[in-house]
């Protein structure tokens, strides 16, 4: 196999995989065309290490399988797993992985951690040397080759981590919050690395984080993820501006509200999210519509939702909350309740809302959004890419 | 936080029960002779089969015992704690009890020790061999346990980057993993041996007591107070021999450790 790092791999990767865990499956389809760069987004426990694990080799899939498309002169595809053949040993996939801990061998010099990858798919020795040589140059730490990692500072580690990770020549390289370990100093060095590199070479690349702004610089596409299901594909500028899902909205910092979509009071074409028994007006989200009777998100910016009095009754257009957070900057007040609405307004409307004074932590108030976003509350994993 | 006073006191009492009955031999040694005694040929016999048998049977414990150690560290949490009471039951177990328990396996009449007699005339008991199998079942309990611990904390990232990196398993393990163990491996070595050339109670059911055959240092210092073999001049002379190595390999591990951490 070649370890050559000039010329994209142009492997990309297709994987439609469902895994047992005890809580629940992890299913997803993933593709990645060649050169393309995925982010999956998801709260902790969501399945992201599963995915990743599998991709790997390192867990049993229950269904589905893992291929990789296209790879150089061969334009086909090859199967790395699926149930009731013989998994391809993690060694042989070509899949290398970035890990938010650097984890470089302790016993090995930076050059050797580097030559690593290429001594094992049988480069020899001299040429292996040369080649890590040239990525320990390209991250900045040719100067140090012959010193051992304990003696680098975490942001040079994860530096040589990086090196070494392309210097096995991946066809697709896994990104396992890659920063998430970094101080605020070293981030944007190893971040600006991983993107020049990452586009030089051209390599397939699955990014996990719960960083938007991880995202936004190294992904072309991203995917969220929660309690093992897609719920959202889509790229990722789209998810500050429209997201369609729980944990995308949180990132992006709208609230959310869970409900029924119902017909207008006046039976109108446009629908509302009934929340108890308030009824709070929506617009349809075009991409993905809620269908009458179903379950749907309303979603929110914080700058389009109200306080209103607790005993302000009209049109049902507000629905109680209690309050789980308050912060007050900028002049205005960011009050999030305990149904998934968050409100922004000024401290005068905070204090009219309240009868006088900030609302407090376990305090309760009607909070009137006055657009919310219907979407889909999506439990399948749907093709709408 | 200094612990209170009287806890101290306990501790020096504790330490001077550990290091007092040692410092009460070195009295007893006669040291003008003790280069005579230790060269007296039964002694030396003694010293030379000790050697023989702790050596063979501390790499019987890393070959078979590494391997045992690694299953454990990487058996899921249920498995591994069936397994690690199997290993800890000989390391608990009275010596003595164990050499009872082998005779009963490999002796003559046992359960393997029989159809082995009977088909070629063979029986492990009471040979330099049997030493060494007594030895390797008090000793290997040892090494697995202190390398199963180091094996269980040392990263298994390590071992999934590499495998990614595209190493097989066999390069990951002795690339990898073997090298992060190092420092265990050394220290459950030590251990075995040390146990293993101090080894008495099974080997003395299972092997006996026949001088240049199965009389290790141990039994030679047990035979001299009985007032055969060797004389008590020698057993001490043999005992310090064994307190000095001791305390060398203690000293040498500690140093060694502290170079390997940095």
């Amino acid at each position: 196999m070649s370890a050559g790092s000039e010329r994209p791999t142009g492997a990309g990767l297709a994987a439609d995989l469902v895994v047992r865990r005890e809580s629940f499956d992890v299913c997803a389809r993933l593709e990645v065309p060649p050169g393309g760069r995925l982010a999956l987004l998801g709260p902790n426990g969501a399945g992201k290490s599963t995915i990743l694990g599998a991709l790997a080799g390192a867990v049993p899939l229950a269904e589905g399988r893992i291929a990789v498309t296209g790879g150089g002169e061969q334009a086909r595809e090859r199967v790395l797993d699926a149930p009731g053949r013989r998994s391809v040993p993690t060694h042989r996939r070509g899949i290398t992985l970035l890990e938010q801990r650097p984890l470089l061998f302790p016993h090995l010099d930076l050059v050797a951690n580097v030559a690593f990858g290429p001594r094992a798919r049988g480069m020899g020795r001299r040429q292996a040397r040369a080649l890590a040589l040239d990525w320990l140059e390209r991250v900045g730490l040719a100067d140090r080759a012959a010193q051992r990692p304990h003696r680098l500072s975490g942001g040079q580690q994860q530096r040589v981590a990086l090196a070494r990770a392309f210097a096995a020549g991946p066809s697709v390289i896994l990104l396992d919050e890659p920063f998430a370990a970094l101080d605020a100093e070293s981030t944007p060095r190893v971040r600006g690395l991983l993107t020049r590199e990452l586009a030089r070479t051209g390599t397939t690349a699955l990014l996990v984080t719960h960083q938007l702004s991880d995202a936004w610089d190294l992904a072309d596409r991203c995917v969220v993820l929660e309690s093992g299901t897609i719920r959202e594909r889509t790229a990722p500028e789209q998810i500050a501006t429209t997201p369609r899902s729980r944990f995308g909205a949180r990132l992006a910092g709208f609230g959310v509200i869970e409900g029924m979509c119902a017909p207008g009071a006046d039976g109108a074409a446009r629908p509302v999210l009934r929340v108890g028994d308030a009824l709070l007006p929506g617009v349809p989200d075009p991409d993905a519509p809620p269908r009458r009777g179903e379950s749907a998100l309303g979603i929110a910016a914080p700058e389009d939702v109200d306080l209103l009095p607790l005993d302000d009754h009209r049109g049902r257009a507000g629905v109680v909350g209690q309050v789980i957070g308050v912060q007050a900057s900028a002049g205005r007040v960011r009050i999030e309740a305990e149904n998934g609405l968050i409100a922004q307004v000024s401290p005068e409307a905070a204090a009219r809302a309240t009868g006088g004074g900030l609302p407090v932590v376990g305090s309760r108030l009607r909070l009137a959004p006055s657009s919310l976003r219907l979407v889909q509350d999506r439990r399948q994993d749907e093709a709408a890419r | 936080m200094r612990p209170p006073a009287w806890l101290r006191t306990f501790a020096l009492v504790g330490l001077a029960v550990l290091v007092l009955p040692l410092a009460g031999m070195l009295t007893r040694v006669h040291w003008s002779t003790l280069g005579e005694d230790l060269v007296a040929p039964s002694t030396v016999t003694a010293l030379w089969l000790s050697l023989l048998t702790a050596f063979c049977s501390t790499i019987a414990c890393l070959v078979l015992g590494f391997p045992l150690a690694l299953l454990i560290a990487r058996a899921s949490s249920r498995t591994a704690a069936v397994l690690r009471a199997a290993v800890m039951v000989p390391l608990v177990l009275p010596p003595m009890v164990g050499g009872l328990a082998l005779l009963s396996l490999l002796g003559r009449s046992g359960v393997i020790g029989k159809p082995v007699f009977e088909a070629t005339g063979f029986s492990l008991p009471y040979t330099t061999a049997g030493v060494v199998v007594a030895q390797t079942f008090v000793a290997m309990p040892f090494l697995v346990i202190t390398l199963e611990g180091v094996l269980r904390t040392s990263g298994q990232g390590h071992e999934r980057v590499a495998a990614s990196l595209g190493a097989s398993r066999w390069r990951v393990l002795t690339r990898v993993t073997l090298p992060l163990v190092t420092p265990g491996l050394v220290a459950g070595t030590v251990l075995a041996f040390a146990r293993a050339m101090g080894e008495f109670g099974a080997t003395a059911l299972f092997a006996g007591n026949s001088e240049g055959v199965t009389r290790t240092m141990p039994l030679a210092i047990y035979t001299a107070y009985n007032g055969v073999g060797v004389s008590q001049d020698s057993a001490l002379a043999l005992s310090l021999l064994l307190l000095v190595s001791a305390v060398v390999i203690v000293a040498g591990l500690r140093s060694w450790r502290e170079e390997a951490v940095r």
